[in-house]
């Protein structure tokens, strides 16, 4: 097996791999090495990296198993997660000018359980600037390129992430989703990604973008690597006080039969948006659930639904500008314009609105479960409203307009990041342009293993 | 209009725009986020008065872990 082919395995095939003896994760973290360092030259994907710890770990991992202790689910696997995720000692630097300044003095959760998990952590992956965008730009560090098309956006803010999984340097990465950074990514690279439900997934030690709206998930290529990272980072955190004391269930799938499971289509709100390639795509799709025998079922989404994406860019706005405030007065030159834009905005936001905006979520996912989840099992929905654009056709930086332009970006997924409810971003066909369309399966709060049984059914279908 | 041609519309006015980045500033961003919002008002304030006491992470919690 080559480098690349090494790289190229999913989790299941390497943790198999490693525990047959097959091959070392040495060997694994140097093919990873190599993918990313090959890579990173056409698709801009890293933002650190250190071979000599990368392998000192990778030789800690071997050793342990050579000596016969338990193990944990990923142990002496390479993984690599977006540039955002405190490690004491270790900068992050948030794909900005100014986070990376100094080293943290905390280590993230996630990261935490990742390591926990026998896990390694090789390298710090591209995003967007302090995760504040969906198309993937970023005018500090770079863009970063989409593999299908190196002239095409990766979305973002996960940009990094979707680039290094899609381009088959690792089997997964961690990403964070406020408004959609890990589904959109997910989506325009043909990669699966978890956004779970608020509160599953501690986000103590990640950078903080909008505190009631911040998500972290995976993205994989396979639902059965999404399934057992989400389970991996999954759980109560004390160091979190909105994480939830529900148990983690099992994530991965143990069978993919969903014959008679009922899936929601709403027939307001998505469609209005959509490309019509978009929307032949969700088509397609609704087909395939079909044929897998589950009913589809149209229902009309409740009206109080329409005002969560303009309340995703009123909560966000006020929040991230909060977490801002002092580098906003103090080191404004150090923002990328468009960043500086929408952080400025926020300061704008009266607390009367800001706080109406909190209330009305309550109200919102009320009538969303009854009325929007009632009778269904999941919903089936896209997630990009357009064939995923060039960098140069989307690169409106601060221009007039462009906060609305991102609010049709998002308008597919920033509803349940208020919402809180899991959403699964699964690869749903191609656009005439070659590049990838992702559709996205929205569960009631806490059932990411019903999405991840419909993911796994859906990509045996595909394949 | 319909909403994609509302987009299309908008993509080719911020093309437009962008030939005269003089034109941008903080008050475009701080307009955009207002007028959003406006947009919403009447829907956001009858909303309002049907708030209930139970909370957000509450209704979470009560509809969840329904399935497998």
């Amino acid at each position: 097996m080559t480098d690349f082919e090494l790289a190229a395995c999913s989790l299941n095939e390497l943790t198999v791999m490693l525990r047959d003896g097959k091959v070392s994760s040495r060997e694994i973290t140097e093919a990873t090495l190599s993918a990313l360092e090959h890579q990173d030259s056409k698709l801009n994907l890293i933002a650190g990296v250190d071979p000599e710890e990368a392998l000192r770990q990778a030789d800690a991992a071997d050793a342990r198993r050579a000596s016969g202790d338990a193990l944990g689910l990923l142990h002496g696997v390479p993984l690599a997660h977006k540039d955002m995720f405190y490690r004491k000692g270790r900068v992050s630097g948030g794909g900005s000018r100014i986070l990376g300044e100094h080293p943290a003095t905390v280590t993230a959760t996630v990261l935490r359980r990742l390591d926990a998990a026998g896990a390694l952590d090789v390298a710090r992956l591209n995003m967007v600037e302090f995760a504040y965008g969906l198309t993937g730009h970023n005018e500090i560090t770079g863009d970063v390129r989409n593999p299908w098309n190196p002239d095409h956006i990766t979305g973002g803010s996960s940009s990094g992430p979707a680039a290094a999984v899609a381009a088959k340097c690792l089997a997964g990465a961690l990403g964070s989703d406020t408004g959609g950074s890990i589904r959109f990514p997910a989506s325009c690279c043909g990669l699966v990604g978890m956004k779970p439900t608020y509160g599953r997934v501690s986000r103590f030690g990640a950078m903080p973008l909008s505190h009631t709206l911040d998500h972290i998930g995976p993205l994989t290529r396979t639902v059965r690597d999404c399934a057992l990272i989400t389970e991996v980072i999954s759980g109560q955190d004390a160091q979190d006080p909105t994480s939830s004391h529900l148990p983690v269930p099992s994530m991965v799938p143990e069978h993919h039969e969903v014959a008679g499971m009922k899936i929601g289509v709403p027939t307001n709100y998505f469609a209005e948006v959509l490309d019509p390639e978009v929307q032949e795509c969700w088509n397609q799709d609704l087909k395939r659930f079909q044929a897998l025998g589950c009913e589809l079922v149209e229902l009309v989404l409740p009206e109080s639904f329409f005002v969560s994406n303009a309340m995703v860019n009123l909560v966000g706005a006020a929040e991230s500008s909060a977490h801002h405030a002092r580098w906003l007065r103090e080191r404004p030159q150090d923002y990328g314009a468009q960043t500086l834009r929408r952080l400025q905005s926020g300061l704008q936001v009266s607390a009367v609105d800001y706080l109406e905006g909190l209330n009305l979520r309550q109200v919102v996912l009320q009538d969303f479960l009854e009325q929007g989840m009632a009778r269904v099992d999941a919903l089936h929905v896209p997630v990009v409203p357009i064939p995923v654009p060039t960098l140069a056709e989307s690169d409106i930086q601060a221009n007039p307009g462009f906060i609305e332009y991102l609010s049709l970006l998002g308008h597919c997924t920033r509803p349940f990041d208020f919402l809180g409810v899991p959403a699964l971003s699964i690869p749903a066909g191609q656009t005439s342009n070659g590049l990838p369309c992702g559709m996205q399966l929205v569960g009631r709060p806490f059932s990411e293993p019903l999405l991840f049984r419909l993911g796994l059914a859906h990509e045996e279908a595909l394949a | 209009m319909s909403q994609s041609e509302s987009y299309q519309l908008l993509l080719r006015e911020w093309q437009f725009r962008a030939l005269e980045p003089e034109s941008t500033s903080f008050e475009d961003a701080r307009r955009s986020v207002s007028a959003q919002l406006d947009q919403k008002r009447p829907l956001l304030h009858r909303l309002s008065f049907e708030a209930e006491p139970a909370g957000f992470a509450l209704i979470l919690h009560r509809s969840g872990g329904r399935d497998d």
